[in-house]
């Protein structure tokens, strides 16, 4: 008696679930295309998936997406002669953002509509199912979102990705050249770029001017030690950021120096004397406090920003598109955040900010629709349209440099990112323009593992444990060299 | 109490045999169906065809499933698989795999792990179990449920959850923990032995409980009448399970060994979900099945990664071989 | 000596309750914490971590209405998935190993003591080996993204099938001369005598494999490709990402991601302890 009883509570509890799951489905198609990027993405980005908000654009949206239903966000024309993408993200952010500008090509190209499926996997899966897709020539999407730190998995052999260095001509003059070159191998365009990532200095202005320190006269490595240590004495908390989980502050500084991770021949050579300086200079910053080891390790993740937005540190050294980590994680800092350019270690320095972090958008060279799969896309990421939408959903840095000088969008009313900073973030991408680099290596088949050899072990070495230098240096570089030993 | 049930149902399924006699076979429906039994008949009563038509299923799995892309890793393993291209290039992963520093941290913390988790899991659940088949507390089996559901969490929830706990900041509830007995927050991730300890935590958190049901298992098949003679005997609670309950859990304690240390060493999805991902600072919780994940999923070298897999395949089986040989569990087989 | 027997009774009887409430706290505090924190905002979370800390006026039902209002429809498509994987792996996975495992059991067949050693070799692989050839073995029978590459490679469960020898190794081999003097054929023996009798064992097996197939996560992260088709962990995993974690939706789904599996236990409990103990290994 009880048994059936169990049995039957079992019973009707699958048989609600499945009918529940059936039932939501119905009523909330296209889940992610709805939520209109121009209003509501940066919101629903990590956090709010903003129901209320949303309702609005819900009608629209269904209308949209009809065609193909079901749970991937197909998003675009409905014209059944219009070309279908498959496109792989690994984020939910993108959606909208291809949402919007899936609409404007459709509204810009009659002759050429588009529909595009976004389909979401995790992170390291996407990556890994591209990779075996593409070995195996079976499975692949026909555009896909790669991670900078994994692009150059994908670069190497018989490179699958096609040349989009044609599409991108009519974008190139305006695009820093610094982040199509991240995505380029030997000339050929392999990736659009969703942002600059230029990386710059967040300053707390409120806290600083509490300390009685002006940002402003921060020029060089050495001002900054000297205000890091002023302002450490003066309220016993951390200036700037010391990561030991990312590399993207010491790439910078690396590159300010003139130095790489390769020799001059292009072989990995971490343990030279320009790496061993860079630390260097960085673990002077540590022992005079101007620098602070994150909790968590990384500034980018969620105990960075909690420690940020508690006011524990008064600086950071990141890339741009941290923007709307503190619109969205460290809303107590609102208005009080400044932006200005890196310091530099002197005049004669030409490194005034390097692009760290981003996604490529790659087509696949071998599906059918690669041609106009590459026009989409390198409309989608490079023209100004796309930046504008970009700065204005995401709070990326755009990289199509005319919108920097656009003043309908460098002085937008309504844009939360803008609002959020106590200055414009435009003069200061305006003031770096130049000087925009990234290192060599970034470009190789090494620098993932000689980002991870870095992000795991060596910063760990020296700014958790003090171990030395040069010593945990060679120990990578051995590990390195025994990697790729052939 | 199970035999009463097998006799029960024994009782019933003599009285189900009886009634399908009185109907008879299929025969009886129709003539043709006799015809074409002679051949089936035969076939559905031979004992020597029906052993191979049941564990038919599992050989052809074993093979498609197991045994195949068991071959294919050994094959990878002397070659190095580029993007639409591979070459032999004969023991040179495994050459590289001897002189890889960061694999033997690999191999360093998986052992460690596994031997914490076997020192920790298996003397705590087996007291627990002893505990509550003594019956000296009441309510047991609110116990026993509340024991048993972190094993029913999923591992990316509970790394979660933990993740969350075991944070750097002194507001994370290990670090409050610790500042309300008066000591200072900790960075339980970064440290070695904080690390080793998080991961232990949360391993003993998933598994105590299911452990614990092995033993209670094991526990009823102990006679109730030896404990009563023991404590006729004077032994006290501690000396029954010295002389009486880890004995006769013998069997019980080499099949909890047996998956503890499977568990220990293809250890991975707590390690990740822990550190949100598979690069811990200086690798403390990097695992052998993480070293491979790395390899052959983050780094995409399969070759290399096969290395790894046939490695850990191969010291697997040794212990495995060597556990069953020293339980006698061979020489029973060999017997029955 | 005898009160002196008792107080000691009673001491130990203490210590016993201590130690079970003390485990019992250690276990319940994460899960505790976690269901705080649905009433919690995702920000929360980022903000000031997972706490025991209650700040009344802060406690909002908004993660619960928005996984009951459609914008979370996704996530009632992974459980529905979950569940229906787990039930039909179970299922599956139950009947083909109890089958084989009777074959092992019930028959002397040549070299059959080196298959059996051949399913506890099997037994100790871990999958996690298999995981990367196996997936491409999949890719190439053009079953990726598909329910049956997810099932297929866990039909026969190694110590699923070593569970059932051992309890059907338990039961008296009369019943199956009975059924054969009684004219039952080979299959009719085990379906209609030996199946009936071995339902604890199943009950104990079906919460083992259902609790392995409701979290299974890498496999079907591998074979997986379309998020229509995600199970829960995949799922719940897709929200935390390099840019930024959905914790809105995280906590509250992996809590609710916990209550249909415990549900099941606390309803096969008791068979899942006789099954358990029947079946308990006997060296």
């Amino acid at each position: 008696m009880k048994k059936k009883l169990a049995l039957l509570i079992a019973g009707v509890m699958v048989l609600s679930t499945v009918l529940t799951g059936c039932g939501s489905g119905q009523a909330g198609d296209a889940p992610a295309a709805s939520s209109d990027a121009s209003e509501t993405s940066a919101e629903s980005e990590p956090s709010v998936q903003d129901g209320d908000e949303s309702v609005a654009e819900e009608e629209a949206a269904e209308e949209e997406s009809s065609a193909s239903g079901e749970d991937v966000s197909a998003i675009g024309s409905d014209d059944p002669e219009a070309t279908e993408l498959e496109h792989w993200t690994f984020t939910e952010l993108f959606t909208a953002f291809y949402a919007d500008m899936v609409d404007k090509w459709n509204e810009e190209n009659p002759d050429k509509p588009i529909r595009i499926n976004v389909h979401v996997l995790p992170y390291d899966d996407m990556h890994n199912k591209l990779q075996i897709a593409l070995n195996s020539g079976t499975g692949a999407p026909d555009t896909v979102d790669i991670e900078v730190s994994r692009f150059s998995g994908f670069t190497e052999g018989d490179v699958q990705l096609m040349d989009m260095t044609e599409a991108a001509q009519p974008y190139k003059e305006y695009v820093v050249d610094s982040r199509l070159q991240l995505f380029s191998r030997d000339g050929k365009l392999y990736g659009c770029p969703t942002h600059v990532g230029a990386t710059v200095a967040f300053y707390n202005e409120k806290l600083l001017g509490d300390a009685g320190i002006d940002y402003k006269t921060i020029r060089t490595w050495d001002d900054f030690k000297e205000a890091g240590s002023k302002y450490y004495e003066t309220t016993g908390k951390a200036f700037g950021n010391l990561d030991t989980g990312t590399n993207m502050f010491f790439n910078l500084l690396l590159a300010q120096l003139g130095g790489d991770y390769l020799d001059a021949e292009g072989n990995i050579c971490v343990n030279n004397e320009k790496v061993a300086e860079a630390l260097q200079v960085m673990k002077d910053m540590q022992e005079a406090n101007a620098v602070s080891l994150v909790p968590g390790g990384n500034v980018d993740a969620d105990e960075g920003y909690a420690a940020y937005n508690s006011g524990e540190f008064a600086v950071m050294i990141m890339p741009l598109w941290m923007s709307n980590r503190f619109v969205n994680y460290m809303t107590d800092l609102d208005g009080q955040i400044a932006v200005a350019p890196v310091p530099v270690f002197d005049d004669s320095t030409t490194v005034l900010s390097a692009c760290n972090g981003g996604t490529g958008t790659a087509v696949i060279k071998t599906s059918e629709k690669a041609d106009i799969a590459a026009e989409f896309i390198t409309y989608a990421k490079l023209s100004e349209y796309a930046s504008i939408i970009q700065w204005n959903t995401l709070g990326n840095d755009p990289c199509n440099m005319s919108v920097w000088t656009d003043t309908s969008v460098t002085e937008n009313p309504d844009n939360r990112y803008l609002a959020y900073y106590t200055n414009n973030p435009f003069d200061t991408l305006n003031a770096v323009k130049d000087g925009i680099m990234i290192l060599d290596s970034q470009t190789t088949k090494y620098y993932p593992s000689i980002g991870t050899s870095f992000n795991t072990e060596v910063f760990n070495a020296v700014f958790e444990n003090g171990d030395e230098i040069q010593e945990i240096l060679d120990i990578v570089q051995d590990e390195l060299e025994n990697e790729f030993a052939y | 109490m199970c035999r009463t049930n097998w006799k029960m149902s024994l009782h019933i399924d003599l009285i189900r045999i009886h009634f399908l006699k009185k109907t008879g076979g299929l025969e009886t429906i129709h003539p043709f169906f006799s015809r074409m039994e002679v051949s089936m008949k035969k076939f559905f009563y031979s004992r020597k065809a029906a052993p191979f038509v049941f564990i038919c299923p599992f050989v052809l799995t074993v093979i498609v499933f197991w045994l195949l892309p068991i071959g294919k890793s050994v094959i990878m393993s002397f070659q190095n698989v580029l993007q639409g291209q591979t070459e032999w290039i004969g023991l040179r992963n495994y050459r590289q795999l001897l002189n890889d520093r960061v694999f033997r941290i690999a191999v360093g913390n998986t052992f460690k792990f596994t031997i914490g988790m076997l020192l920790l899991l298996i003397p705590i659940s087996m007291v627990l179990a002893c505990i509550v088949n003594s019956r000296i507390m009441k309510y047991t089996k609110i116990f026993k449920t509340i024991y048993f559901i972190p094993a029913l969490t999923s591992v990316v929830v509970a790394g979660t959850v933990f993740r969350l706990i075991f944070g750097e900041s002194d507001r994370a509830l290990m670090n409050q923990v610790l500042q309300f007995l008066g000591g200072d927050p900790i960075k339980w991730l970064k440290l070695r032995s904080t690390g080793y300890a998080a991961l232990l935590i949360l391993a003993c958190w998933r598994w105590i409980g299911v452990n614990m049901m092995y033993y209670i298992a094991g526990l009823q098949n102990i006679p109730a009448e030896l404990y009563e003679s023991a404590a006729i005997d004077g032994a006290n609670g501690f000396w029954q399970l010295i002389g009486i309950s880890i004995p006769l859990l013998k069997p019980t304690t080499t099949y909890v060994l047996t998956i503890s240390i499977n568990a220990g060493l293809s250890m991975f999805i707590e390690s990740y979900m822990l550190w949100k991902g598979n690069n811990s600072p200086s690798n403390i919780g990097l695992t052998i099945v993480g070293y491979l994940y790395r390899q052959g999923i983050e780094k995409n070298a399969m070759g290399y990664a096969s290395a790894v897999g046939i490695l850990l395949l191969l010291v697997v089986l040794a212990i495995n071989m060597t556990q069953l040989y020293l339980t006698g569990f061979f020489k029973k087989e060999e017997r029955s | 000596m005898k009160r002196h027997s008792n107080s000691s009774l009673a001491a130990r009887k203490a210590a016993s309750y201590f130690l079970f409430v003390v485990i019992a706290l250690f276990i319940m505090i994460p899960l505790y914490a976690l269901f705080l924190a649905t009433f919690k905002d995702g920000k929360d979370m980022i903000q000031y971590g997972l706490s025991l800390s209650l700040d009344w006026e802060k406690l909002h039902f908004r993660n619960y209405s928005m996984l009951f209002s459609g914008s979370a429809h996704r996530y009632w498509i992974w459980y529905r998935n979950s569940m229906l994987l787990t039930v039909v792996q179970v299922l599956l996975t139950l009947f083909v190993s109890a089958c084989v495992a009777y074959g092992f059991a019930a028959y002397e067949f040549p070299f059959k003591n080196l298959a059996f050693v051949f399913v506890l070799i099997i037994m100790s692989i871990p999958f996690e080996i298999l995981m990367l050839p196996l997936y491409q073995q999949i890719n190439d029978m053009k079953m990726s993204d598909t329910y049956t590459a997810v099932l297929l490679p866990f039909l026969t469960h190694a110590s699923t099938i070593f569970f059932f020898r051992q309890y059907i190794s338990g039961i008296p081999a009369q019943i199956r001369e009975a059924g054969r003097i009684d004219g039952a054929t080979e299959y009719g023996i085990f379906f209609r005598l030996i199946f009936p009798i071995m339902k604890p064992s199943f009950a104990a097996m079906a919460i083992m494999n259902g609790m392995n197939s409701w979290n299974n996560f890498l496999w079907p992260l591998l074979a997986l490709r379309s998020d229509a088709k995600y199970t829960l962990p995949i799922g719940l995993n897709t929200l935390i990402t390099p840019y930024g974690n959905n914790y809105d939706l995280l906590i509250v789904g992996s809590f609710f991601a916990i209550i249909p599996i415990v549900l099941l236990f606390l309803l096969f409990q008791k068979y899942f302890i006789e099954g358990m103990t029947a079946g308990a290994v006997k060296g």
